[in-house]
Parts: C-alpha cells; sequence; structure tokens
C-alpha cells in the first residue's frame, strides 16, 4: 500500500487508511490532499480520496476518484479493493465481486480481500465461491478458530454436510483436552450443538447421538440439547424413550404444544386425518394424565378438544369454558375458533353457551351450580355468544348480544372492539371505525387499540384521520414518518390498499413499493451478520437466518404489497391503453375484457377522479385520442405544481434543507409514470410465481397480467397452473374460458412465432380434461351443472356467458337471479346459516353494474341484498349508517366520541349530580 | 367461585389517559352529562378522585373537588360516587368512601361534605355508617325532580386517634 | 390455550409486527436479527390456537460490564390475550435461559414510571426491585424505572477445579455489527 511513495507520504497514506476505519474522514481527506499535492496522478490515494467521499455522502466524486486511481494504477490491488468497496456500499455485489477477483489476481494472498469476497459470496449464495475462498483463508491462517468454523459453514451451506463435520472434528482435533475455558464454554457447546445437527442432517443419527451423550458435560444450552436428543430419539425409532424425554420437557415447559403433538407421536397416537375412536379414548386417558401432572398447562387442557366429538366434547367443552368465563378471558373467542371448522361443534358449543348464560340469568350460576358466579361472568358470556353469532354470520343476533353486554358493563374496552368487528363483517365500515374510536379514547395509553383503530379508519377509508391518529405513538410527530422507519408494514399495507380502492393509485404505489423496499432492506440486513455469527458461534441460528431469507419473499405481506402493486400496475395501464385507445371505444366494451371486479371498478373511479380534476366534463363517450392524451398530461402537470409547492415549504418552514429530506414525489405520480406498467408488474410477478407458486392469486395475476400483455403461452401457462390447483374454482373457470375465447378469436398466425404459438395450442387443448371434445359453451354449462348450488360459481359461468355469447345476456342476469341464498347443508362445518356471503354478494352486484350492464337487475339485487344483510352500507340496508335515521348512522356522523361531549350548561350538571348519586345507590345493599 | 372471594378489588387513578372511564360510568350511572370542570376538578383533586376495579374491570368512582375553606384550609366535596348496579353489593362503594375519608384524615383536612336528596333513605344511611351527619338542608335544590329538597351531609374529622 | 416456545427465524417478522401493535418503542428488523443471532436463547413468544404470535419477548445479554447480567429489551403481549399470564411465562422462559446458558448475575429492565400494570408485574408477580430512575429515559419524556432480579449466577458452571475469569465471563465480550443498534430506546411492557 502507498508502496511507490517517498517515506513522508507513505505514512500520509497509512493514515488515510487509519483515518477511514476510525471513521475520521477529515482527517483522511487532508492527508489525501496532503499527497496529491506532490503526487496529483497517485492512484490508490486517488481511490483512498474517493473512499472517504463516499462516506461522507459525496458520491458521484467518490466514484470519479475512485475510477480515476484505478485508470492511473490497474495493477493496484488497493485499488481495486477500494472500487469493489465502494460497489458494497452501494450494494451493487456482483460488480464488487469482480472487483475483488481483480485485486485477488494481483495479491492471491490477501486475507483482507478473501475475507470481504467472502462475505459477498455468502450474501449472493454463490457458495461454490463461497467454499473456494474460506478454504482459502483457512490454508492461510489455519490457527484461527474463525477460519475453521467458515470453512465448515461453507460445506453446509453448499449441501455437503459430512464434509462440514469432517471439518469440525479436525478442528477439535487441534484443540487441548481441558477445552474450552470457562468464557468460551458457550460458544463451545453452541459448535458442538451444530455439528451434531450436521450429523442429524447427513442421517448419521446414530453417531449424532453418540456424540451428544459423549459431549452432554460441555453443552450450556440445556433445553437445546433435550430438545436435539429427542429428535434423534424419535428419528431412531426409540419412541418409548422419546415419549419420556417429551415428558420430561413438557414438565420444563408444560405450555409448549410440540412437546404435546412429540409425545403423542411417540406413544402412536398422532394423525392428520383423523383417528379411530379406541384412539381417541386412549388420547383422552392420555390428556387427563398429564391434566393431573401439569396443572398449569393450558396446552393440556385445550387439545382434546381438536379430537373429542359427540358428548365428550360437549363435556370437555364445558369444563374448559366456565373457568374461562369465570376468569374473563378475553381471547376465549379466538382460542374456541378453530373447532368452527369441525362439523357439528359449533353446534354444540352454541348450545352449550346459551345454556349457561339462561342459567346465569336466572340463578347467577352455572347450570347444576349452587355458588354464585361473579357478576361479570354473565358479560363474558354475552361477549362470548356475540363473537359466536358473528362468526355464523348472525350480525343482528350478534349485536344484540353485545350491545347487552355493554349495557351490562360500559367500561370494558373488549366490548366496543368486537362491537366494531361485528359491524365490519356486517358490511358497515364507517360505523365500525367509529366504533373503534371509542373504543381507542377509553385508554389513550394503549396502542394496541390505537392500532386497531387506525386500522379501521383505513378499511372504511379514512385515510387521512387514520394516519393522524397513527402518528399519536410515534415519536416525531407528523413531521417525520417513523411508522415507514421502523417497517411498519401492515400499516403501509393497508393505507396503500385504501388509496387503491379510492382510485388514488400514485399514493397506492408509492405505499406498496414501500413494503417492497422494507423486504429488500431486510434481505441486505443479513450482511454483517455473515462475519458476526462466525466469531459469536451461532451457528445454528445463522443458517437458520440463511435459510429463512431465501423465502423471505413468500411472506404473506410481501405477497400482498406484491399483488396489489401488480393489480395497480395493470390498472395504470389500463388507463394508458385506454388514453390511446379510447377513440371509438366505449366504457362497457373496454369494462368488459377485464374481470377482477375490483381492478375494474377501480379503474372507473379513477376515471371519475380524474374527471373531477376539470379536464373531462362528463362521462360522454366516446371521445377523442388527443383528449385523452391531454388529460393524462394535465394530471402529470398537476403533480409537478404540488411537487414543487411542497419541496418550497419545506425549505422555508425547516430553513435547512437537509434537516428533512423533501419526498420529492410525495403523491407517488412519478411512481405511476413509467413506461411500461405492466412490465414492471412483471417484475412483482416473477418473485410472486418464485416463491408463492401454490397460491392461486399469483396465477389469477398472471393470467391477468399476460393477457393484457398478449403472452399468450404464458397466460396458458398460468390457466394450467390455476387448474391444477383447483380446477374447481369460479375464477380457474373464468380464465379457463376467458382464455380459449380470446384464442378463439385470433387472426390465424401469420409469423413464425406465431404459427409456433399456436401449434402449442393445439396440442394443448386436448390434454385439458374440462375442454376434451366440448366447445366453450358446453363446458361452461357442464361447470354450471357441477356447482349450481354455489352463487359464486353462477356467477362465473353467467359472466362467462356472456362474455361467449353476448346476446344471451338476460339468460346470465337470469342465472344469476335465480340463485337461492339456501341455509347451508347440515354436514357443513358452521351449521344452520345461510350461506351467502356479503363480499361475494357485492362482488355478484359488480357485476350485473359493470359487466352484465343491467341496471335494472342490479338495483332488484342490491334490494334483495339489503334484506339479507341490513347492516350493509353497501347494500344501504336499513341498520347501516348509510340509511339516514339508523343508530349506526349516528354514530357514525359523529365525527368525536359519542360518550366524549358533555352538556354545556354547568350549573345544571351539579344541581343534578346528587340526584344522580341516589339513582347509583337505589340498590345498594350494605 | 363465590362472589368476591377471589376476586381483587383495587382502585387507581384518574388521568387523561383514561378519564373516559369516568365518563362511561357516570353516562351510566347518572341521569347528567357532566361538564369540562367536572372533569377538570375531578383531574385536579389528584388521589381524591379514584375508580374502582373489579379484576381488570372499571366498575366504580368516586369523583371529588377540593376546595378551599373561607378561613383558610381545604375541604373536600364528593361529586359524584357510584358503582355499576352489576357490581353493587360488593363493598366496592364502601372502599371507595373508605379511601377519601383515610386519605382526607392523613392530609389534615378535617371536612367532608356532599349533597343527597331528602327522599334518598338507602344513601342517606349509607353515609351514615361513616360518621356523616345532616348539617343542613336546603329547599328547592333540585329543579325537575321532587322532592325538589336536598340535604347536606357533612363528616368532620377530629384528630383524635393517633 | 396459548403456545408458549422459543422463538424461530420465521417468528421475527411476527415479532415486530406484535411490537408494532402493541408498544411505542419500536425497532427495525435488524435489531431482531441481532437479538437472535446474538442470544438465539433468550427470545421467546406466545403462538395462539391459530398459529397467531401473540406476545413475545425479547433480551439480551450485556456483555460490556463487569458483572455478567440479562437484559429484557423488550416485552409485549396483545391486548386481547391478557388475563392468560403470558407475560409472566414469557419472561420466567428468558430469565431462566439467562441463568442456565449465561451464568446470568441479574437481569435488569426499563419501565415507564406510568405503567402500573407492567410495574406490578415486575414487582409482584417477577420479584424486580427499582435500582435507580433514569430520568427522561424515553423519547416522550417520560422517566424510566431501572429495575433488577437477582439470578442464581454462574456457580453451576464449576467443576472441580477454576478457571480464570475474563472480564465478561461466560457471555465474552464480542464486537457487534456496527449498524445493528437500535434506533430507539429499549422497554418493557406488559399488558396484564
Amino acid at each position: 500500500m502507498g508502496a511507490s511513495l517517498p517515506p513522508k507520504e507513505a505514512n500520509l497514506f497509512k493514515l488515510i487508511v487509519k483515518s477511514y476505519e476510525s471513521k475520521q474522514y477529515k482527517k483522511g481527506l487532508k492527508a489525501a490532499d496532503a499527497i496529491l499535492k506532490k503526487f496529483p496522478d497517485h492512484g490508490e490515494t486517488l481511490s483512498m480520496k474517493g473512499l472517504t467521499l463516499n462516506c461522507m455522502d459525496r458520491k458521484s466524486e467518490a466514484y470519479d476518484l475512485v475510477r480515476l486511481g484505478l485508470k492511473n494504477d490497474l495493477k493496484s490491488h488497493v485499488c481495486w479493493h477500494v472500487y469493489g468497496l465502494l460497489y458494497r456500499s452501494d450494494r451493487e455485489y456482483r460488480e464488487a465481486i469482480k472487483c475483488y477477483r481483480n485485486a485477488l489476481r494481483i495479491d492471491p494472498d490477501n486475507i483482507e480481500i478473501l475475507r470481504d469476497l467472502s462475505l459477498l459470496q455468502a450474501q449472493m449464495r454463490d457458495l461454490t465461491g463461497f467454499v473456494e475462498t474460506r478454504q482459502q483463508l483457512l490454508s492461510l491462517k489455519p490457527n484461527h478458530r474463525m477460519n475453521w468454523i467458515g470453512f465448515a459453514v461453507a460445506h453446509h451451506l453448499n449441501s455437503n454436510c459430512s464434509k462440514a463435520v469432517e471439518i469440525l472434528e479436525a478442528y477439535e482435533g487441534t484443540l487441548e483436552d481441558d477445552y474450552p475455558p470457562d468464557n468460551e464454554r458457550c460458544e463451545h457447546g453452541e459448535m458442538l450443538l451444530y455439528k451434531i445437527s450436521l450429523l442429524e442432517e447427513c442421517s448419521s443419527l446414530e453417531r449424532a447421538l453418540e456424540e451428544l451423550h459423549k459431549k452432554e458435560s460441555k453443552i450450556v444450552d440445556k433445553l437445546s440439547l433435550k430438545e436435539q436428543e429427542v429428535s434423534l430419539l424419535v428419528k431412531l425409532g426409540r419412541l418409548e424413550e422419546g415419549a419420556e424425554l417429551y415428558k420430561a420437557l413438557l414438565s420444563i415447559n408444560p405450555d409448549n404444544y410440540r412437546y404435546c403433538e412429540g409425545l403423542q407421536r411417540c406413544v402412536g397416537l398422532y394423525s392428520e386425518n383423523g383417528l379411530s375412536s379406541s384412539d381417541i379414548d386412549q388420547l383422552d386417558a392420555l390428556y387427563k394424565s398429564l391434566g393431573q401432572q401439569y396443572t398449569w398447562s393450558s396446552a393440556v387442557k385445550r387439545i382434546p378438544l381438536d379430537f373429542l366429538q359427540g358428548d365428550k366434547f360437549r363435556e370437555a367443552a364445558d369444563y374448559y369454558i366456565r373457568p374461562l368465563l369465570t376468569k374473563g378471558v378475553p381471547s376465549l373467542f379466538s382460542d374456541l375458533s378453530p373447532l368452527y371448522d369441525h362439523p357439528g361443534k359449533a353446534d354444540i358449543l352454541e348450545k352449550l353457551i346459551l345454556e349457561l348464560e339462561n342459567s346465569l340469568r336466572i340463578s347467577g350460576g352455572y347450570p347444576g351450580r349452587s355458588e354464585k358466579e361473579p357478576p361479570s361472568t354473565l358479560m363474558w358470556t354475552l361477549f362470548l355468544l356475540a363473537q359466536h353469532y358473528d362468526r355464523r354470520g348472525q350480525y343482528d343476533v350478534a349485536l344484540s348480544k353485545i350491545d347487552e353486554a355493554i349495557e351490562h358493563t360500559p367500561t370494558v374496552i373488549d366490548l366496543y372492539s368486537v362491537k366494531s368487528r361485528i359491524l365490519k363483517h356486517a358490511g358497515d365500515l364507517a360505523a365500525a371505525a367509529s366504533l373503534a374510536d371509542e373504543a381507542r379514547c377509553m385508554d389513550l395509553a394503549d396502542r394496541y387499540i390505537n392500532s386497531e383503530c387506525v386500522k379501521r379508519m383505513l378499511q372504511a377509508d379514512q385515510v387521512v384521520l387514520a394516519e393522524k391518529t397513527a402518528l399519536l405513538f410515534t415519536k416525531d410527530g407528523d413531521q417525520h414518518n417513523n411508522l415507514h422507519d421502523m417497517q411498519c408494514m401492515w400499516y403501509e399495507l393497508a393505507s396503500g390498499e385504501s388509496y387503491f380502492r379510492q382510485g388514488d393509485l400514485g399514493r397506492a404505489l408509492k405505499k406498496f413499493l414501500a413494503v417492497e423496499k422494507h423486504y429488500a432492506d431486510i434481505t441486505e440486513d443479513q450482511f454483517d451478520f455473515h462475519s458476526y455469527c462466525l466469531r459469536k458461534m451461532t451457528l445454528r441460528a445463522y443458517v437458520e437466518m440463511l435459510k429463512f431469507q431465501d423465502r423471505l419473499h413468500s411472506h404473506a405481506y410481501f405477497r400482498k404489497a406484491a399483488a396489489g402493486a401488480i393489480s395497480l400496475s395493470q390498472n395504470a395501464a389500463y388507463m394508458l391503453s385506454f388514453s390511446y385507445a379510447c377513440a371509438a371505444q366505449t366504457f362497457s366494451i373496454l369494462a368488459s375484457l377485464s374481470h377482477i371486479f375490483h381492478v375494474l371498478l377501480l379503474g372507473l373511479e379513477t376515471w371519475a377522479k380524474l374527471t373531477e380534476y376539470g379536464t373531462i366534463k362528463s362521462y360522454s363517450l366516446p371521445l377523442s385520442g388527443a383528449s385523452c392524451i391531454c388529460l393524462m398530461d394535465v394530471s402529470m402537470s398537476i403533480a409537478e405544481v404540488r411537487n414543487e409547492e411542497s419541496s418550497a415549504s419545506g425549505v422555508s418552514k425547516l430553513g435547512k434543507r437537509h434537516v428533512k429530506p423533501v419526498d420529492p414525489d410525495p403523491n407517488g405520480e412519478k411512481l405511476l409514470q413509467v413506461e411500461d406498467p405492466l412490465l414492471e408488474a412483471t417484475k412483482y410477478l416473477k418473485l410472486l410465481q418464485k416463491h408463492s407458486p401454490d397460491s392461486l392469486e399469483t396465477h389469477l395475476l398472471s393470467f391477468e397480467v399476460n393477457m393484457r400483455r398478449k403472452k399468450i403461452l404464458l397466460a396458458l401457462q398460468a390457466v394450467k397452473q390455476l387448474l391444477r390447483l383447483d380446477a374447481e374454482s369460479a375464477d380457474s373457470h373464468r380464465c379457463l374460458v376467458r382464455f380459449f375465447h380470446k384464442v378463439g378469436t385470433m387472426t390465424s398466425p401469420v409469423t413464425d412465432t406465431e404459427k409456433l404459438v399456436w401449434s402449442v395450442l393445439e396440442a394443448e387443448r386436448p390434454l385439458i380434461s374440462q375442454l376434451r371434445e366440448k366447445s366453450l359453451t358446453e363446458a361452461n354449462m357442464i361447470f354450471f351443472e357441477k356447482h349450481e348450488d354455489s352463487l359464486m360459481h353462477r356467477a362465473a359461468v353467467a359472466e362467462m356467458l356472456s362474455v361467449l355469447e353476448p346476446n344471451k345476456k338476460l339468460e346470465a342476469v337470469k342465472l344469476i337471479e335465480d340463485s337461492t341464498n339456501n341455509p347451508a347443508p347440515i354436514n357443513e362445518a358452521l351449521g344452520a346459516v345461510n350461506e351467502w356471503k356479503l363480499k361475494d354478494c357485492i362482488a355478484v352486484h359488480k357485476l350485473l353494474v359493470a359487466v352484465l350492464n343491467d341496471p335494472d337487475a342490479a338495483l332488484r339485487w342490491k334490494l334483495r341484498c339489503a334484506q339479507y344483510f341490513p347492516c350493509s352500507t353497501y347494500f344501504e340496508g336499513k341498520c347501516s349508517s348509510a340509511a339516514s335515521n339508523s343508530v349506526h348512522a349516528q354514530i357514525a356522523k359523529n365525527p368525536e366520541n359519542g360518550g366524549a361531549s358533555h352538556s354545556d350548561g354547568g350549573e345544571i350538571a351539579d344541581f343534578v349530580e346528587s340526584n344522580g348519586k341516589m339513582e347509583a345507590f337505589k340498590d345498594l345493599n350494605i | 367461585m363465590g362472589v368476591g372471594r377471589e376476586v381483587s378489588i383495587s382502585l387507581d387513578g384518574v388521568r387523561d389517559k383514561n378519564v373516559m372511564q369516568l365518563k362511561k360510568l357516570n353516562t351510566a350511572l347518572f341521569p347528567v352529562r357532566y361538564n369540562d370542570k367536572y372533569y377538570a376538578d375531578a383531574l385536579s383533586s389528584g388521589d381524591f378522585t379514584r375508580l374502582a376495579y373489579y379484576s381488570d374491570i372499571c366498575v366504580g368512582s368516586i369523583a371529588c373537588r377540593l376546595e378551599k375553606k373561607d378561613g383558610g384550609g381545604l375541604r373536600v366535596y364528593i361529586m359524584t360516587l357510584g358503582v355499576l348496579a352489576p357490581y353493587r353489593g360488593l363493598g366496592i362503594g364502601t372502599k371507595l368512601l373508605n379511601h377519601v375519608i383515610d386519605l382526607s384524615s392523613k392530609q389534615n383536612i378535617s371536612e367532608i361534605y356532599l349533597h343527597v336528596q331528602t327522599n334518598n333513605e338507602d344513601a342517606i344511611n349509607f353515609y351514615k355508617k361513616f360518621g356523616f351527619e345532616i348539617t343542613d338542608t336546603i329547599q328547592n335544590y333540585y329543579m325537575n325532580i321532587t322532592p325538589p329538597d336536598c340535604y347536606l351531609l357533612t363528616k368532620f374529622i377530629t384528630e383524635t386517634k393517633k | 390455550m396459548v403456545c408458549v416456545r422459543k422463538a424461530t427465524m420465521d417468528d421475527l417478522l411476527a415479532m415486530q409486527a406484535c411490537n408494532l401493535l402493541c408498544l411505542p418503542e419500536n425497532y427495525q428488523m435488524k435489531y431482531y436479527f441481532y437479538h437472535i443471532l446474538s442470544w438465539p436463547h433468550l427470545l421467546y413468544v406466545a403462538e395462539d390456537y391459530n398459529g397467531r404470535i401473540v406476545g413475545y419477548v425479547l433480551a439480551k445479554m450485556e456483555e460490556e460490564s463487569n458483572e455478567c447480567h440479562g437484559h429484557i429489551t423488550s416485552l409485549a403481549v396483545l391486548r386481547t390475550h391478557r388475563k392468560l399470564g403470558l407475560a409472566t411465562k414469557l419472561m420466567k422462559a428468558a430469565q431462566t435461559a439467562m441463568e442456565q446458558v449465561f451464568g446470568a448475575e441479574y437481569v435488569s429492565l426499563h419501565v415507564r414510571k406510568s405503567n402500573r400494570a407492567a410495574f406490578n408485574l415486575y414487582t409482584e408477580t417477577l420479584g424486580y426491585k427499582i435500582h435507580d430512575v433514569e430520568a427522561k429515559y424515553y423519547a416522550d419524556g417520560e422517566d424510566a424505572y431501572d429495575m433488577r432480579k437477582q439470578l442464581k449466577g454462574k456457580q453451576s458452571h464449576h467443576h472441580g477445579h477454576h478457571h480464570h475469569h475474563h472480564g465478561g465471563g461466560c457471555c465474552s465480550a464480542d464486537a457487534r455489527p456496527v449498524e445493528a443498534q437500535p434506533e430507539s430506546k429499549s422497554e418493557a411492557k406488559a399488558s396484564t
């Protein structure tokens, strides 16, 4: 380093490096300038100066200097290394790897560069490269523990477990007998556990167990040791010992369900698909004995409810529920809710809880008991019943129960939260939000009810209010978006979805991309840990972390954000294509191209919103293409004006510009202005296809995007995936029919590519059983006959009928209107409940309006559904806040909390207060 | 499980973060909506205003106002005392009132008073058990109810037992 | 009702979500990684019957100080899942691990002065004592109680002969990733 310089400057150069490492950048810069004064072309100094500037936020200068330095001294490994570091700091890892490799060509044994390279290889999962580099490091410095461990981990990651074990054992061979010293016991124990888990992974189970027993005294983490041991015992089929060990683990932590499950497996009483009745009896006996042993365990009490049936279930449920109601455990319903998927249990629970309610009302105690219950038990029972009826879709009963509970004890916040949830399910989002706000006001110090309220506000599309409410709990007030910094993804998703519903595509996209950014940051987070964990020896956790990172993008939040961004890009593309192609087309024709209802309607809403900007005076169509393009321009210029305003105010208010970076695109308009939104959509689609290949939504989105992009074969792929996942789903059916209908209307192939596509289609179509020797119309009718009892399937068939034979629209409408809202079949888990779901009915209404284009039928549908869902604002049901005189309407209209307001007449209030006191004491038994 | 046997009753203060609990109680208990001054007085009375919790459920309250006496010193005016109907008979009212009496005596406050309608015998008897006496009768204190008269109940705390 | 178990990598996102729902002190994902990759034994979660994470404890070992001790970085239980004793179970699990794996002498935590429910949990149920008051510890200006509970320490480690103790004892001092430091101060809160 700095070798070509005279001693004085060489020392200065060392100072630059030291200053860089100790983050004293100004000092380093001074030293660099001192050298450059005498040797202005000195490559390594130029490079180091660049690297230093990079840390001082002078990025473009940094790149210029580093590149210049390299140009002046191509043979310097320092220059290459620095260039690599620069790329690394910008997360350009592939470029950085190239630079490091060049540096190593010049100086192959440079440990520092090798180490940096190995980190990047781990980050990029260049596993063969990682193994090589770690090997080199080990051979250069075999006396470093970290190099042994690193080499072993590299082999493990590269799927060579046994090699990894060999290396660890060779490392152990270098240690003294009395190793480890006291201060390394933890690390050494971790290493041993890692080695044992490696042995398990490569199926050397006997050896693993042997090793575990041999090294037992050196492993500090006794809990992991036992868990590892039991796992080995079970795999070796030594079930009796396994069962004993599981019991030992249960005595350490009786609340770990996994131990219970393990124990069941060991005694042969575990099955995913149900047990025989004698097995059930045995299992019941097992849990009864466990219950006596571990009286504090909640697991051993709850689990039997899963496998018991009929009278035994009833008895166990009764025994389980009573003390929890007495205690007032608010999560009781959520705990029981999985049982609602078991046939018959919902009915049993309903009868049971009603009996408890009745007895509490009459005698103040449980049936068959002479003791009185605390007064709160009745309230908690009503609370449970309300949630029960909510789950069954009987919202009116649910509301009457929760209202009675509130009347009984109006200070319990949970009651308001649950009422809010019922109202949401019943279809009154505004009332739900105001109830949640009422709950929030009852304990302003509790962030959970604040969060819940924010969620409800967003569901009701009150985005501004929601943000104001959320910011009550973030530190920097409204200036700084702490929610984003803290990666509050649920909030960003929910507000993105709300903007999307409201047609504010720019802001929606911004929120979705924010979530995507968090995922990118999380991927980035692993970087520092590649070396950290090797030192810390937390190797099992480290390897788990890498695996976790590899499947990170299958996480639900990412899926939602990506799906949102894709739908939105389609929507944006739809607007674009609209602006080019709308010359002679009417809305309805365009509309029928799309079938995803929300996308479609949002498109309409966006359109409506744009007209409010004043560019278009009415919906009168057709418009000229030119005026549409002009519309796009205007909305863009609005964006620009707004941006200028906001940045200007940012400067004036804050004085110093750099205090808070001003968002140059607060409304996301720039984000929307991509050349080809569908191409953007494809980017996210690929991630979904890779990480969530078994989700219907992934392939539905893929179908839509590829149809729009006219990628016929990719759309076919999507159809095939849909059929593979669920051929009976209404959505799969829709895509199948639409696809082959579209293909059927295409002109004959001309180009070679088209001919090739054509031939693939011809080969594929007969392979799809639904279409074998049938026309699309026939296939549609067969699907109808198969699913005539299901509303959503009928709707899909009707929609396809109108696509296939546009003159049969009336028939299609009739298909929908003839559907009956039957009570669900008796053997369904939920029991005697009407089948139709609110969201499905809304979807059908949108279909009638936008696709089937039949306003009369839509109105009839709306009136009919208003009967089924009296709280629904969408259908303007008589109890909803959309109906002017309903109770919830009054709640919803009062933005302040109902209970928060008070009368002004102070004197009067003072006068009557003693009267109030009298009321309160009327029944007082002292 | 018998009533009150295992359920703990505890008292907690009123702060601006939970004042809505007091409002909810008052809405359920009394036929009036209290004004801002009531809540400001309650909040500024500090430990004299308390919420009563049955397990973790807020079921009752005592709200007081501290008043300066003419000759200096303080006296306590009980604005409201109430317990939700289902939770009466559990000694919660007693606990609330005792709290105020004890606190007054600790702070050397010698007078606690309140108004009660003349026909409210239950309440009058209740307060008498704690050493309150009828010290005055105010005619036509109430406007819309009969009888319109009220008693002034006062408890004088003397510094004796120490 | 609720399963209490050691946290896995897959729980971290849910722990972060739980923290953001319940508490005003929040951390970026990297801080959770830092915890689980340093002291995987000290993170526990409460998982309800639907597989949802409804509570967690995030704890660490203090490695700079002379006495080897644990620290509770954050504890949360969803309001909807109170009264199940989850906070107690989570805390006890983390404390036990500190004691057994690291031989911690004591465990410390911070709690808002106004957080009565949490304070009661720590003092009455778990046996913590006020060690100090840290003025304006929280971003909004509130004071914190610095609380401590004595643990058994590391006597169990010694069998026969004595090893020399280094400063940090078994939790040897080690450099942490530079950026893994949290933005905000830690806190613990329990909904009981």
